[in-house]
């Protein structure tokens, strides 16, 4: 099958600075981004035969190839690409406001089991709906829902204990 | 100790996950984006478009691995050992009177090559009785499988690579996935002839990415 390089393109460059925010969110080091995106967008053309045709559809396979390249990095298949170099260096110079509660709300989020965490996260931040989350990380919508429902209660338990100890 | 105040309200529930999708929105903020972190994107995303690798990777890989039940036998006395291919897609069918789960056991590890190996394992229940195979599809969800797959693979003597490897870490699964099976229905652990019983533990394999 052909492959339409300027659709390719074009979803690359729509879904690049999502896909940045989305590694941003979820990396210890802010330029692993950089390494991660693009180890995303090599993916995104190697497999460019394989991306579905629908815009909506392209979107989630490409977060569902991201959800791939980090649980790769998390379990430590760590790669510094070249072609990243620059902008990984861009986002190690560009610091952010600092923001504590912002930083202890992810790590909350970073402390659920990886599909929770991966469904709160879609959903809260990439802004994806349930269904679509769910249908990124390949569970059915039932349970999805019921993995949602559960991380949430979670979340509020963790946060309120870090109130509780603040109180202390 | 790091701490930090004003969090959820629980003794309003509206308001608690009012609070809790306050939380989360705050947390999505990043860094505002410069120019120069745009011009950089804009040159990854050129890069990346025109990269051309030094040597083709291995491609998707599609392994069907078959799992019997030797080793469960240990667990299960009685049981007979059965072997399920799955050809992907779509499954093989199931033999008569069995059940597969609709939901699998994520196994998946990094070798010591770098690559990341994923399986899912589905279990298959012979004499099934109505609510069985829902309730492991929902122990299956509800548990922390997180780990499960690279801890196997780990206990592995040496720096195991090669094919055979899907094999031997989800063979090392069998008595754990066992004894998980007996710990929701545990008539399971029962092995009498009425009784439900795990038939095989489908297991399929891709080497993704």
């Amino acid at each position: 099958m052909s492959v339409d390089v300027g659709w390719v393109a074009a979803l690359a460059e729509r879904e690049a600075p999502r896909l940045l925010s989305y590694f941003e969110r979820r990396v210890d080091v802010r330029e692993d981004a950089a390494d991660l995106l693009g180890e995303t967008l090599l993916v995104l053309w190697r497999r460019s035969s394989d991306i579905p045709a629908s815009d909506v559809e392209a979107g989630m396979w490409l977060f569902g190839v991201a959800r791939r390249v980090l649980a790769g990095h998390r379990r430590g298949g760590k790669r510094r690409l070249a072609l990243a170099e620059r902008l990984r260096n861009e986002l190690a110079v560009t610091s952010g406001v600092t923001d504590e509660v912002a930083d202890h709300v992810r790590a909350a989020v970073r402390a659920l089991p990886e599909r929770d965490r991966e469904l709160v996260g879609l959903v809260h931040w990439e802004g994806f709906a349930l269904a679509e989350a769910a249908a990124i990380l390949g569970i059915r919508p039932g349970a999805a829902r019921m993995r949602y429902q559960r991380a949430r209660v979670r979340l509020v338990n963790e946060l309120n204990v870090s109130r509780e100890a603040a109180r202390r | 100790m790091y701490v930090v105040k004003g969090w959820i309200d629980m003794t309003r529930t509206t308001s608690g996950d009012d609070d809790l999708d306050r939380l989360l929105d705050r947390a999505a903020t990043t860094p505002p984006q410069t120019a120069r972190v745009d011009a950089a994107l804009a040159a990854l995303l050129t890069e990346a478009r025109d990269y051309v690798p030094p040597r083709r990777r291995r491609g998707i890989k599609l392994v069907a691995v078959a799992v019997g039940l030797a080793i469960a036998g240990a667990l299960v006395a009685g049981t007979t050992m059965s072997t399920v291919w799955l050809q992907i897609p779509p499954f093989q069918e199931l033999p008569a009177g069995w059940s597969r789960t609709t939901e699998y056991i994520p196994i998946e590890w990094v070798s010591v090559a770098g690559e990341e190996e994923r399986c899912r394992m589905y279990l298959e229940l012979e004499r099934a009785r109505p609510g069985d195979i829902d309730a492991l599809d929902a122990a299956i969800v509800e548990h922390d499988w997180d780990g499960f797959g690279q801890a196997l693979y780990d206990s592995l003597p040496g720096a195991p690579t090669g094919q055979n490897v899907e094999g031997d870490v989800t063979s090392l699964a069998n008595p754990q996935v066992q004894a998980f099976a007996v710990g929701v229905i545990p008539e399971i652990g029962r092995a009498g002839a009425y009784d439900p019983a795990v038939g095989a533990l489908a297991t399929t394999c891709r080497t993704d990415i």
